[in-house]
């Protein structure tokens, strides 16, 4: 009894030596792959890039995320494929885990979105919390960029995700969220989008700039929200954290009272009505300070700061309405409006959801903007 | 030495040559002629350089004024057998030789040259007493009693070793200890069979409950408050002559983790350390398999940046991080063992050579990357902050297991490694106290004792763990 014992811990630890080293990769072993673009490949296919850091070695010190990067491209009928086929090209394993960010080409989003996001999810290599970026144009060209600020484009790609928080003009964009709008279909996908800025003198690609979203309306592109369009679509869907407004002096044209937007929430109230239209409402309650009155003979009086809320309000206004008149024109229910309904009133919804993409056009939309400036930094 | 018996004859120059005899006709040992005042001859026998002289010299002086012995004497100073009388020699007492009636009378004189009560440097302290024990019995259980000055401080003294008879002493206090603890100790103590005994750890592995295992079953300190402070808990210590380091029992595994200072600060503070202990532990146990693990299994866990710069620094590296990891970790041993060994002024020489040629020069070598050097500089001090009891040496074996295991599986190693040590730690009892209580068994309050510590006035209740008979130290401060 006890000899068998003993060739049970000796067969044990033989199980565990055979198969538990066999998973390992030494870090000099593998390529850390920063941040990957989608182009459309041929014939329907998929060209992928993957940006990986250049690690600095013998006697000098190590730079972290300051090395220099160089990109490796593969293309086959789908992700996975075009990976395998990256490989042959690379002297080391690439780990995809690490990466930051993945731009999707617009090409590669009118032909076949649903397929490659499909495809990712099945890869199961990448981080659920990947930031996703679209752009018009070669997505490789993204990962080529020489900044002055950043080694690494995903650094950028990072920081740009972060500076939504305070410009309002993009948001953090995570491949979760894209699996769960597309498998939960509560609303429809809004991938940020960047642009590539060229150097003054029309040379390098020297800047990756956040600029607005793109649309989604089921596995299909719907279009394209500017900026405007886009903090209008950041308020309404209450993912707005900061922005700043600005405001004509006297209404005219020229300078310009600017106003830091500290805070910014709302509540989206939606059902059908008698009549069998849904109606929706969108209450915004903002909160700014003052950060710059250049306006000549005009002195900040209570009076004043009332005025300048009632015009803030109604800018706010018209920026949500323009975004709810660029989803109506594109029939894309980016906030969710269907679901409340379905929530709500769970009946009626069973009787329009078939139609709904034709219906959410006809959604009647009430905004109302409560705007409160909270200081003026200077005493009156 | 024989279990036969040999009594005094009346004769006293066969007393003299039975003991020569009986002691192997030692050159150190010296016979004296001296009368008593009525005119009978007596021996003093002594061993030179054992007794102390002035004592001695007293003795030969005034030998004249000694009665008979009978009634000088009692029971316990007086030797009837030359066997006896031979190893009251040997523990450094002078015999004075009677032929009638017939045996001898036993005077201590030991006069060994002994420490001074120092500050123990095992155990240093930044704000506690700084007396520590010495290598002589009756001045540790002096110190005892001087920290200790109760009437109900228990001392039961034995001795230890056919051949070479070690005197040693078991601590109680009478009214808190268990006494089926305290008769457990003594069944195992007079079940030791050793011809001879060393120092304090030979009791240690003769009478604790798992012989084989490489995890502490008793506690061994230097300082006579911490025995204090074990024996009002319901402990027993047992003090042997000729070792500073004192035995405490029953020891469970938390109790690694706490040193006497807690309770000289302040009690956030006292707390702090304890956790800050507890913390250390687990990064010296587990920190190079889970370094390991990380840079070998499991690179999406890292943040980007630090694995960025993790394998930059790697990028040289010529060795799979596992033998990195355990040819440092060796180095470290290494110089640690070399440092303990080696003469306090050439210790200096072996951190310098340990810093430069073993760190800096490894690393511009490309031999180890600098982020290994960092993981076993930590792990190593980690351990550095745990009393220095063998628990510091069985988590530093330990790390070596973790980390081969983290080697071959990853975290799935390292997690299946910490239940494996948790299962084989819950299986272990120290005089019948489960080893890792008050954790498995769960005591909640307890457990939070022993992790944090308590304001003093607030800790009325003694932990059951050690079934004192008193479960409060003082009534109505347990609010």
């Amino acid at each position: 009894m006890r000899a068998a014992g003993r060739i049970a811990w000796v067969l044990a630890v033989f199980a565990l030596v055979g198969s538990g080293c066999r998973g390992s990769l030494e870090l000099n072993e593998i390529h850390i792959v920063h941040s990957v673009a989608l182009d459309a490949g041929k014939n329907g296919g998929v060209k992928l890039s993957a940006e990986i850091a250049r690690l600095s070695s013998g006697q000098q010190q190590p730079k972290g995320m300051q090395n220099k990067t160089f990109i490796l491209t593969g293309e086959g009928s789908n992700i996975f494929e075009a990976a395998r086929l990256m490989r042959a090209k690379s002297d080391r394993t690439l780990l995809w885990g690490q990466t930051t960010a993945i731009v999707i080409s617009k090409d590669v989003a009118l032909q076949s979105f649903d397929k490659q996001i499909e495809t990712l999810r099945r890869f199961r290599q990448f981080r659920n919390t990947t930031l996703v970026y679209m752009i018009d144009g070669q997505a490789s060209r993204v990962l080529e960029v020489e900044m002055p600020n950043a080694s690494i484009s995903a650094q950028a790609l990072r920081g740009l995700a972060e500076g939504g928080e305070i410009t309002g003009l993009t948001s953090q964009t995570s491949l979760l969220d894209i699996y769960m709008d597309r498998i939960n279909g509560y609303k429809e996908v809004c991938i940020p989008a960047v642009r590539v800025l060229r150097s003054k003198d029309g040379g390098a690609d020297r800047l990756i700039k956040a600029a607005g979203f793109y649309a989604f309306r089921g596995d299909r592109l719907a279009g394209f929200m500017p900026a405007r369009i886009s903090k209008g679509y950041l308020r309404a869907s209450n993912r707005m954290r900061s922005t700043i407004e600005k405001l004509a002096c006297d209404g005219k044209t020229g300078n310009t009272v600017a106003f830091e937007n500290t805070r910014s929430s709302s509540k989206i109230a939606a059902s059908i009505d008698k009549t069998g239209t849904p109606v929706v409402r969108i209450e915004v309650d903002t909160d700014l300070n003052l950060v710059g009155q250049p306006c000549e003979d005009q002195t900040v009086t209570p009076e004043l700061i009332a005025e300048w809320e009632k015009q803030l309000n109604s800018d706010i206004e018209d920026q949500i309405k323009s975004f709810i008149g660029f989803s109506q024109q594109h029939a894309t229910d980016l906030l969710g409006i269907g679901e409340r309904i379905h929530r709500k009133q769970p009946q009626q919804w069973k009787r329009i959801k078939d139609e709904w993409s034709e219906l959410y056009p006809t959604c009647r939309f009430t905004v109302n903007v409560n705007t409160r400036i909270d200081h003026t930094n200077f005493t009156i | 030495m024989s279990d036969r018996q040999t009594e005094f004859s009346e004769d006293l120059a066969e007393n003299v040559r039975r003991i020569r005899e009986c002691m192997q006709h030692t050159d150190d040992l010296i016979f004296v002629d001296r009368e008593l005042a009525s005119g009978k001859p007596i021996k003093i026998a002594y061993l030179k350089g054992l007794t102390d002289d002035r004592r001695l010299e007293y003795l030969l002086a005034h030998a004249r004024e000694f009665g008979n012995g009978d009634f000088a004497f009692g029971d316990d100073g007086w030797r009837k057998s030359i066997q006896q009388g031979a190893e009251s020699l040997a523990a450094g007492q002078a015999l004075l030789l009677f032929a009638d009636p017939p045996g001898a009378a036993a005077i201590d004189l030991l006069g060994v040259q002994l420490r001074n009560v120092e500050e123990p440097s095992s155990e240093s302290t930044v704000k506690g007493p700084r007396s520590g024990f010495t290598e002589s019995l009756t001045n540790n259980l002096a110190l005892v009693r001087y920290y200790c000055p109760s009437p109900q401080l228990k001392i039961e003294s034995c001795k230890i070793g056919r051949l070479s008879p070690t005197p040693l002493a078991i601590l109680s206090v009478g009214g808190i200890t268990n006494p089926s603890i305290l008769k457990e100790v003594h069944r195992r103590i007079d079940e030791i069979t050793a011809d001879f005994i060393v120092g304090s750890n030979a009791i240690e592995e003769w009478i604790a409950d798992h012989r084989g295992t490489m995890f502490p079953m008793v506690e061994s300190t230097e300082r006579p408050d911490r025995v204090v402070g074990a024996l009002m808990d319901g402990r027993i210590a047992i003090i042997v002559q000729g070792t500073p380091f004192v035995i405490l029992l029953p020891f469970v595994f938390l109790q690694a983790f706490q040193v006497g200072e807690d309770y000289f600060w302040n009690f956030y503070i006292g707390s702090l350390l304890r956790m800050l202990r507890i913390f250390c532990g687990l990064i010296g146990l587990l920190l190079p398999g889970f370094y390991v693990a990380t840079v070998t299994y499991h690179h999406e866990l890292v943040p980007t940046a630090l694995l960025q710069s993790i394998a930059a620094a790697k990028e040289p590296v010529p060795f799979p991080a596992v033998v990195e990891s355990f040819a440092m970790m060796f180095a470290f041993e290494i110089m640690r063992e070399a440092g303990i060994r080696m003469p306090k002024q050439i210790g200096q020489a072996v951190s310098i050579v340990g810093a430069l040629i073993l760190g800096q020069a490894a690393v511009e070598a490309g031999i180890v990357s600098p982020i290994m050097v960092i993981v076993a500089a930590l792990t190593g001090i980690c351990t550095f902050t745990l009393p220095p009891n063998a628990m510091n040496y069985a988590i530093r074996l330990l790390q070596f297991g973790m980390t081969f295991l983290a080697s071959l599986l990853g975290y799935v190693g390292l997690v299946a490694g910490i239940i494996g040590l948790l299962i084989y730690l819950a299986s272990l009892r120290s005089f019948g106290i489960p080893y890792l209580g008050p954790a498995a068994p769960l005591n909640a309050q307890e457990l939070t004792d022993v992790i944090v510590r308590r304001p003093i006035p607030w800790d009325s209740k003694r932990p059951t763990l050690f079934r004192a008979l008193n479960p409060y130290r003082f009534r109505g401060g347990d609010k």
